[in-house]
């Protein structure tokens, strides 16, 4: 008897002492029970509890579909993720979400029990970020659009210059080097863009091949360096692995390509591509191995750091890495930046990403790993 | 020499681009500076462009409309999409362009674009 009372009175401590609001409702709507956190919450009395019915501290929009709940839970079902606005004694709204079941007596239902969490400033919180981010993206969005147009016409008149026939020789050399310059501010406007994009929304992944992917970024790299020659090599062959990714991960191999190209002096850029599947995960390592002149194990820790202006700027991609790392994160992927030949980081890189990936059976049916 | 018909909002683009069209051998048949001004022009023009270079983000009436408009009057339009805004991409190909070049672009890249679409 001794040990029923004080289990009794550890849930009633319990009950008293949680931050969560809890209420039981009888069938007429009146409240049974409540304890210290709802009324706190609310802001009514004990006595006020006498008069007061469910009806009263919901908020209009939600009374016909919490009636039905609570309609539902007297008939002996439990619900969950019950999301409702309840209205203070000062008439200001607390949004809260919990489970409502029925409560027992003998066979009898004789309430609707209700655990509810106050998450009014959680809320408040997630659409001012959502308010802020969406604020974000449009400046972002027509600023880049505009500078885009403008860079246009910039680019299209030093080439008329550029092209005409009566241009000194020795400003010829000043034009193309504003060209390049012109399409670096273009790259960094881009990138900015397509951050801001994916912070913004969750992906709309589909399952992409991956050896097109990667050529048809091989290519664009190629194309951005008329002097060079990019030598890519890989072992994935055509549809054989499919990743769930969206456009960007194209701007992930393009970025990394774009930046051996860039570092690598040599008119031949060489760059092997190859890839593993890591057995018992669900990840497949993709390695990027190049030539160039490597990262310095010192840089290596902080070459994708969103905050480290000091690498973008040597790095001169105006955030193409910071927009690999900020796609391969969207995607729930990994990438790390290794020597390409161990303990000598001048060999060149090796950037290592572990995706999830579906492989191609023998039937040419696609399996998830 | 192929006739090109330009919509952009950007009048100033419209003269550096009919500069750098006459540089390459090309002439311009036709300026709009709206989807719906385009839409009026190219079915009131005696003779077709051979391509139409078409913005998206335009008042009145975007691109991507312009586009689906015009191929539902004449089938065999080129329109090849010359925009900042990359993220329609996918929709302008699906009405029926036939290609999209993302501003800053080069004359070569135009150049080639016209080659490429115009013989096809």
């Amino acid at each position: 008897m001794l040990a029923k009372l004080e289990n009794l009175q550890l849930v009633l401590s319990l009950i008293d002492g949680t931050n969560d609001l809890i209420h039981s409702i009888e069938p007429d709507g009146s409240f049974e029970f409540v304890n210290r956190a709802w009324l706190e919450t609310l802001g009514y009395s004990e006595k006020d509890l006498r008069e007061l019915k469910v009806k009263d501290i919901l908020f209009p929009g939600y009374l016909k579909k919490h009636q039905e709940l609570i309609s539902q839970v007297l008939k002996g079902k439990t619900k969950t993720d019950v999301e409702v606005v309840l209205v203070t004694k000062e008439g200001d709204t607390r949004v809260v979400e919990g489970s409502l079941f029925p409560r027992r007596e003998e066979d009898r239902i004789v309430a609707a029990t209700g655990f509810f969490r106050d998450i009014t400033d959680r809320r408040k919180t997630e659409e001012e970020l959502a308010e802020s981010r969406a604020r974000n993206e449009f400046l972002v969005d027509l600023m880049a659009h505009d500078l885009m147009n403008i860079n246009q016409e910039i680019l299209s008149m030093l080439e008329i210059l550029l092209l005409s026939p009566d241009i000194p020789p020795q400003h010829e050399g000043l034009i193309q080097e504003g060209l390049s310059e012109l399409e670096r501010a273009s790259s960094l406007v881009a990138n900015v863009r397509k951050i801001t994009q994916i912070y913004a929304k969750s992906p709309k992944t589909a399952l992409l091949d991956l050896h097109e992917v990667i050529t048809a970024a091989a290519e664009l790299a190629d194309k951005a360096f008329p002097d060079k020659q990019l030598k890519l090599t890989t072992d994935l062959a055509p549809g054989q692995h499919a990743v769930m990714a969206d456009r960007f991960l194209e701007d992930v191999f393009f970025s990394l390509f774009h930046n051996s190209m860039k570092f690598d002096t040599k008119p031949e850029v060489k760059i092997e591509v190859e890839s593993e599947v890591i057995k018992h995960t669900p990840f497949l390592r993709i390695q990027i191995k190049d030539h160039g002149p490597g990262i310095p194990n010192l840089e290596k820790e902080m070459v994708f750091d969103k905050l480290s202006h000091r690498r973008e700027s040597i790095m001169g991609l105006g955030l193409g890495l910071t927009l690999v790392k900020t796609v391969l994160d969207s995607y729930g992927a990994y990438i790390r930046v290794e020597d390409r030949v161990e303990n000598d980081h001048s060999k060149g890189a090796n950037f290592v990403i572990l995706m999830r990936y579906t492989q191609k059976d023998e039937t040419g049916q696609e399996g998830s790993q | 020499m192929v006739g090109v018909m330009i919509v952009d909002d950007d009048t100033f683009l419209h003269k550096v681009l009919e500069r750098i069209l006459t540089i390459g051998g090309h002439f311009v048949v036709e300026h709009a500076y709206d989807g719906a001004e385009a839409i009026e022009k190219y079915v009131a023009l005696n003779k077709r462009p051979d391509i139409v270079l078409m913005d998206h983000r335009m008042p009145v009436m975007n691109g991507v409309t312009a586009t689906r408009e015009i191929l539902h009057l004449d089938s065999s339009a080129v329109i090849v999409f010359i925009s900042a805004d990359n993220t329609v991409e996918d929709e302008a190909m699906s009405v029926g362009a036939l290609g999209f070049l993302t501003k800053p672009i080069r004359s070569k890249d135009l150049f080639d674009a016209i080659g490429k679409y115009v013989s096809s």
